[in-house]
């Protein structure tokens, strides 16, 4: 399962769009609130796509959440921030991977462990 | 009479203006301790000799004839008026001076009095805030382009991914279609080329924005503010609008982009006055809160307050009310506080109270910030 976090509606349901058409089934989130709910049901099979700048908790926030998961998943930071605002906002935290936006296909892919995610679709 | 002259000369010593008495043919019979600061002649070298060597070489010139034609008319041009004229120093330079007249009928003659004040400091005083204003203009400008790059590159990058995914989707499912059109594909890929072509340019603008970081030195923060009130007050000198900034801790010291700093606060405190223009009570305050890792200061007007929906869209680029300016103000500075590490926001609504916004900046981490005994550190 592929769970995307992002509150822009168009890249959300573009990604969700990309992710059906690869045969991966996926999950979205307009903010980490209602993510976070389904925390618990989240595991090491999983990826996770999270926008770094959301609206309420941010992304490093729900990056936090699920390292403290005893089986975490594989973690993909996607971003429209400058260069000097990821760097203040990963200070002192191991950072995922990240993409920047505008984000391309192979760029992404690349990043994400999908093929755990495409098996367990 | 005895008293009296011993009176006269107290008050000749003791006067911080320049006082000056000739007769009626321009000779100086008086030059007092404040006249030999200002022009840095000793009183001998002046007294007995024509007023005019005190002057510039125009109104030298014709100053014999100024007195002939009011004795000779009674005309007055400059008795009874102050007026700014330019006086000579002993050196040669020009001295901008306001001066007053006045005429006296005593048993040696008619004689004029001249009073003078000395403007050098209110002129330099005047010369810094018109550049502040035109260096805060210049940094305005710059900063505004550098910030419209931004802002239009973070707004497009989001439809502009959407675009590239559902494309490159497109693509994809085309080609697992049975029935193939090569030339549908043809389109569908060129148009993904030019997708990334925009995707290449909005990158170039960000990594232009990028290179530009702010340059952080340490300032007087009450300095900063006061500065920052006096020339938004410049704009509002006729209108009963009163601006107080109640922070005067003058040893806090603060690292930050001084001029960056100041177009924010400027900003803020000018759109507050724009707030309470008729409003009752016209006030707007400046606070400042010192906790342990940020200071946040606070503009507060007594204007209406803000609504919640206007609240959200004031930050956003190019959705202002104004009809001057773009509406790239509050977006502006809030990227460029953002850029400080710190953050621009406004206080809930509160019903029958103005609004606060409070701009946050991150306390330096190498502990130059706070209370210093360095000579504190001028922002020009």
């Amino acid at each position: 399962m592929i769970h995307v976090i992002e509150d822009d509606f168009s890249v959300r349901d573009a990604l969700q769009h990309l992710f059906t058409e690869l045969g991966a089934s996926s999950c979205t989130y307009s903010d980490a609130e209602s993510f976070l709910n389904f925390l618990k049901q989240v595991t090491a099979k999983d990826c996770v796509l999270v926008d770094l700048h959301l609206p309420g908790i941010s992304g490093v926030e729900v990056i936090k959440y699920l390292r403290e998961l005893s089986d975490p998943p594989h973690i993909v930071a996607i971003t429209g921030k400058s260069l000097a605002e990821i760097n203040k906002a990963f200070t002192g935290i191991k950072r995922p991977p990240i993409v920047r936006k505008p984000l391309k296909e192979e760029c992404l892919l690349r990043e994400m462990d999908l093929g755990t995610a495409l098996n367990s679709a | 009479m005895l008293v009296s002259t011993a009176r006269l000369h107290s008050v000749l010593k003791t006067a911080v203006d320049g006082i000056i008495v000739i007769d009626d043919s321009g000779t100086v019979l008086v030059f007092n301790d404040a006249c030999v600061h200002l022009f840095g002649y000793e009183r001998d070298e002046v007294i007995g000799k024509n007023v005019s060597i005190l002057m510039s070489e125009d109104d030298a010139k014709s100053h014999d004839a100024h007195i002939k034609r009011y004795l000779d008319t009674g005309e007055k041009r400059i008795i009874g008026q102050g007026r700014e004229v330019s006086g000579c120093h002993k050196d040669g330079s020009p001295i901008p001076i306001e001066l007053s007249v006045g005429e006296a009928d005593t048993s040696e003659g008619h004689q004029f009095i001249g009073i003078i004040r000395d403007l050098r400091a209110r002129k330099a005083f005047e010369q810094r805030v018109r550049d502040l204003q035109s260096n805060l203009v210049v940094m305005t400008r710059v900063n505004a382009l550098d910030e419209m790059g931004a802002a239009i590159a973070h707004e497009i990058n989001q439809p502009l991914t959407a675009v590239m995914l559902y494309l490159q989707t497109a693509a994809r499912r085309m080609k697992t279609l049975e029935e193939q059109d090569p030339q549908l594909l043809s389109i569908m890929t060129r148009a993904v080329d030019e997708a990334d072509r925009a995707s290449k340019i909005i990158q170039r603008m960000r990594s232009f924005v990028e290179k530009q970081e702010p340059q952080k030195v340490g300032v007087n923060l009450a300095s900063l503010i006061d500065e920052c009130v006096e020339l938004v007050m410049l704009g509002h000198k006729n209108d009963n609008i009163n601006v107080i900034s109640n922070f005067s801790d003058h040893d806090y010291n603060l690292t930050v982009d001084a001029i960056q700093v100041q177009q924010i606060l400027v900003n803020l405190i000018r759109n507050a006055c724009e707030a309470i223009k008729d409003c009752k009570k016209q006030e707007v305050y400046v606070d400042v809160d010192i906790a342990a890792t940020d200071v946040f200061i606070k503009v507060t007007d007594t204007g209406p307050g803000l609504c919640e929906e206007v609240r959200e869209q004031l930050f956003k680029a190019f959705t202002g009310t104004k009809r001057r300016g773009l509406g790239v103000g509050l977006a502006i500075s809030r990227s460029i506080a953002q850029n400080h590490g710190g953050d621009l926001f406004v206080e809930p609504y509160v019903k029958g109270k103005g609004a606060t916004f409070v701009l946050r900046l991150p306390l330096g981490l190498d502990g130059a910030d706070g209370q210093s005994n360095l000579a504190s550190a001028s922002m020009i």
